[in-house]
């Protein structure tokens, strides 16, 4: 395969929380195109380094850089405006506004800018399904909804690299094949790379190109999805005893 | 200066202190357990004042002990308060705009009680006691403010003991530090809170008492002590108990010596610039210092 | 801040047809030739006075809810705008001779100006330590204009003029500048600022994760309202002739500039309008008839509208007339 720069480099990057270490030392990349699903354990640092690409937090040490630029420092809106942009995983919709205004609100200050927000605000909700919600508030939303709705205010800013986090939790298995296949189109149709962090094994197996395995803040294997969910120290880190072969 | 100009102003600032240390407590206890920016903590102390005051004027009794009484019976007004308004109110863990603004109506209603039943003019409590003082040595001590301070130990003794012996004190605790484990661990939110909003207003009201035999006193009087309290336990660090007290004692002695320097009609700009530079640097309070030390 | 349903603003598409922006001005125009022809009808000084008062409490009830309903920041320090615009305009009518109109802009943009200074150190806070910052700053700032010779301290300062006094003059200038304020809210709620703006005041966090700045909007916001308060002083310390730091300046001022939109309905377009109006009608009798206490009628509208109805008069009147249409309707 042929390798092209990384669109994103985590460099070398540890976070301490006093005493606590949760993310050691790790790093990764993820390359333009590609679906890259990070997995661990509870308590593995899988939200602590989401949040430190995403901005939310500061790492202690290491760097961040996108498309070659050292992002390590950058506000959030600052990260939109390059093309990182997340979802949360309890959805944080704009609960004053209606469906449409919540997702115009990225289209309008996102990646790019607000000629033509609405009409990109539009298909953002058409993408994903949430077209005849349009008018309805905000407020009051299904769960499987407001996931849709997250994920249409994301695409809407414009994303060059989307961060989903656990988008799939709290779903029926039909929500969760719906999102899936979002999100496999999302990278078809619109070149998005999509960086995301799942427990669900069976979701991330099937979206995913590659994937990077966590667990206690270090990263412990790296591959394609069948090579990770074989991989002992994977193995042992989801069931905490070393097993011999057979995945 | 001398020393012993050093030394007294240094006493009056450790007595003054004390009272400090309790009015700021009935916030600290309103914002640990339940996050609440109690704005009506300045109402509190006023009732507290006047209620002490009336039963100086009324009933002959001696307003220290007026101070205590109040208390108890502001434990009262706090709790039926709590459950008349406050908890219908959201809370959650971090402080909420709609709390915030309901205590500040509290506030206002107070304040304009104070007005109706007492008017507009100053205040005092004077007893044959507001002008005697002691020497100890080469320093001179007003009996009243030692006298307060004495009250205010004891009052800091019994919140101790409570946090630190029985179920109440146990439940705050431990909805101060996380009030989600807390609900899980099954304490019972709703009735801890009941009994810290009245403690919360029993502390105020006390301070109140104890501030009315020190200085004169109106309805708006709450105002300063209640910007006060706000930059002690923003100096103490929002959650802890031990930093209320030592947040007490650096504004004590700062306000005490200030007035070397500044004249007297700035020293509340003093204060707030203080929060303000507190809140802005510090927001793990005066603790969050040693606990850099420690991460080193 | 609480209960949404009552509070949602702009339609479900933000400035799409003209058809909806006319929907929405037209009641503002109504309302604007209304108040103009209302001397025509009763001109005497008294009514006069009253509803120049209640115009100037309505701009500084819409300033407020700029920052507070729109942006969710609730600030108690407008005193300091109010007070800003009073003096500057006082100072540049007397000292220099500035026509009135360009000494109320004038006293707007220092009180805009004043905000920035206020608000880079204090938009670092949440919420309510914001709140509890900007009741900081508004007496430290009265106790400074207290002691400032400049200004004439405590004792206040008298304007001079040496053109005749119109009352007339006064009215419509603040009918005008009121209208430009309702008219303004209008623009922003319709526009991409009045989104940041609702965006921050939901979650600030997930505001952020869109490209929204939400230090740089409350910034936008709080001189907005900031303009449109200095603005508002300034209108008032040249019909009253005479100002003094006890009054522009005093907590209670903010308190009041507070309390007016809350109870007429925050986040809305006409609650502040309907909380200026009748604060400024009402409270003249109050104060007259009761002096000490005046404020406590709104001290308890507060509590009552925090506890049964945060979306203050505007929502009440909405859920009316929702109760209404549904039982025409349904026939329940």
């Amino acid at each position: 395969m042929l390798r092209l720069a990384p669109l994103l480099r985590v460099e070398q990057v540890t976070r301490a929380f006093g005493g606590l270490v949760a993310v050691r030392d790790v790093s990764l990349d993820v390359f333009p195109g590609e679906i890259l699903g990070l997995i661990g354990p509870n308590g593995a640092g899988k939200t602590t380094l989401f949040s430190m690409i995403a901005g939310a937090l500061r790492p202690t040490r290491g760097r961040i850089l996108f498309e070659g630029h050292d992002v390590t420092r950058l506000a959030i809106q600052q990260r939109v405006a390059r093309g990182i942009v997340r979802t949360h995983q309890i959805p944080r919709p704009f609960r004053s506004m209606t469906v449409f205004d919540n997702v115009l609100a990225a289209a309008a200050f996102g990646r790019a800018g607000s000629r033509d927000a609405h009409r990109r605000a539009m298909e953002s909700l058409a993408f994903v399904g949430l077209a005849d919600l349009a008018r309805a508030p905000a407020d009051g939303l299904s769960v499987g909804n407001q996931k849709r709705l997250e994920l249409a205010r994301a695409l809407a800013a414009q994303p060059r690299l989307l961060l989903l986090d656990e988008i799939g939790g709290g779903l029926t298995e039909q929500e969760l094949a719906t999102i899936l296949d979002v999100i496999r189109r999302i990278r078809a149709q619109e070149g998005v790379t999509v960086l995301y962090i799942e427990h669900n094994m069976r979701a991330v197996m099937a979206v995913s190109d590659r994937v990077v395995a966590l667990d206690g803040g270090q990263k412990i294997a790296e591959g394609t999805p069948e090579q990770v969910q074989r991989d002992p120290a994977v193995i042992e880190a989801y069931l905490g005893q070393p097993v011999d072969g057979q995945g | 200066m001398t020393a012993a100009q050093f030394v007294n102003l240094l006493v009056a600032a450790l007595l003054l202190a004390g009272v400090y240390a309790i009015m700021s407590y009935g916030l600290a206890l309103a914002y640990g357990v339940m996050k609440l920016v109690n704005l009506a903590h300045a109402g509190f102390m006023m009732l507290g004042a006047y209620l002490t005051l009336e039963a100086f004027r009324r009933l002959g009794l001696d307003p220290l002990l007026g101070a205590i009484v109040t208390a108890g019976v502001l434990w009262l007004v706090g709790m039926g308060v709590y459950w008349l308004l406050v908890r219908h109110v959201p809370t959650s863990d971090e402080p909420t705009l709609p709390s915030l603004l309901l205590l500040f109506g509290v506030w206002l209603v107070l304040q304009n009680i104070g007005y109706f039943i007492w008017g507009t003019q100053d205040q005092a409590i004077l007893t044959p006691r507001t002008l005697q003082t002691i020497r100890l040595g080469p320093v001179t001590l007003p009996v009243v403010r030692v006298l307060v301070f004495l009250v205010a130990l004891v009052g800091l003794v019994v919140l101790h003991l409570v946090l630190g012996r029985t179920w109440f004190g146990r439940a705050v605790r431990a909805l101060t530090q996380n009030r989600q484990a807390s609900r899980i661990v099954g304490i019972d939110v709703g009735r801890t809170a009941m009994l810290a909003f009245g403690a919360s207003t029993a502390f105020s009201g006390l301070a109140g008492g104890l501030l009315a035999t020190l200085y004169s006193f109106n309805p708006d009087f709450g105002g300063p002590f209640l910007l006060r309290s706000f930059v002690i336990i923003v100096l103490g660090g929002l959650e802890s108990f031990a930093g209320v007290a030592l947040g007490g004692l650096v504004l004590a002695l700062l306000e005490t010596f200030s007035v070397l320097v500044i004249p007297a009609g700035y020293q509340l700009a003093l204060s707030f610039g203080l929060l303000v530079v507190a809140l802005l640097v510090l927001p793990g309070g005066l603790p969050s210092l040693f606990a850099w030390r420690r991460r080193l | 801040m609480s209960s949404t349903k009552s509070q949602a603003v702009a339609p479900a598409a933000v400035g799409v047809s003209w058809q909806s922006w006319v929907r929405q001005a037209a009641p503002m125009v109504l309302a604007g030739v209304a108040g103009a022809v209302i001397p025509l009808l009763r001109g005497d000084p008294n009514t006069i006075r009253l509803l120049f008062i209640a115009y100037v409490w309505v701009i500084t009830s819409i300033a407020w809810n700029i920052l507070g309903g729109f942006t969710g920041q609730v600030s108690f320090g407008f005193a300091v705008f109010y007070g800003l615009g009073a003096y500057t305009t006082a100072l540049l009518i007397t000292r220099a001779s500035l026509h009135p109109y360009l000494a109320y802009l004038a006293g707007g943009v220092l009180a805009a100006l004043a905000s920035l200074v206020i608000g880079v150190p204090a938009f670092r806070l949440r919420g309510p330590y914001f709140a509890i910052a900007t009741i900081g700053v508004s007496e430290t700032v009265r106790v400074i204009a207290n002691n400032l010779k400049l200004t004439g301290g405590a004792s206040g300062f008298r304007v001079v003029e040496r053109r005749p006094f119109n009352q007339l003059e006064h009215y419509y200038v603040a009918l005008l500048v009121a209208l430009g304020a309702l008219a303004l809210t209008l623009v922003l709620a319709r526009t991409r600022a009045g989104l940041a703006m609702r965006a921050v005041r939901d979650d600030q966090d997930a505001a952020a994760a869109v490209g929204i700045d939400p230090f740089r909007w409350k910034l936008i916001a709080h001189a907005l309202a900031a303009l449109l308060t200095g603005i508002a002083g300034g209108v008032f310390a040249r019909y009253a002739a005479f100002i003094h730091p006890g009054g522009v300046f005093a907590f209670q001022t903010g308190v009041a500039i507070l309390l007016m939109p809350v109870i007429g309905g925050l986040g809305t377009l006409w609650g502040p309008v309907f909380g200026g109006l009748i604060y400024g009608i009402v409270q003249e009798q109050l104060i007259a008839r009761f002096p000490q206490i005046h404020l406590l009628l709104y001290g308890i509208l507060l509590i009552l509208i925090i506890l049964f109805e945060p979306g203050g008069l505007v929502g009440l009147a909405r859920r009316v007339q929702r109760r209404l249409s549904a039982g025409r309707g349904r026939g329940s």
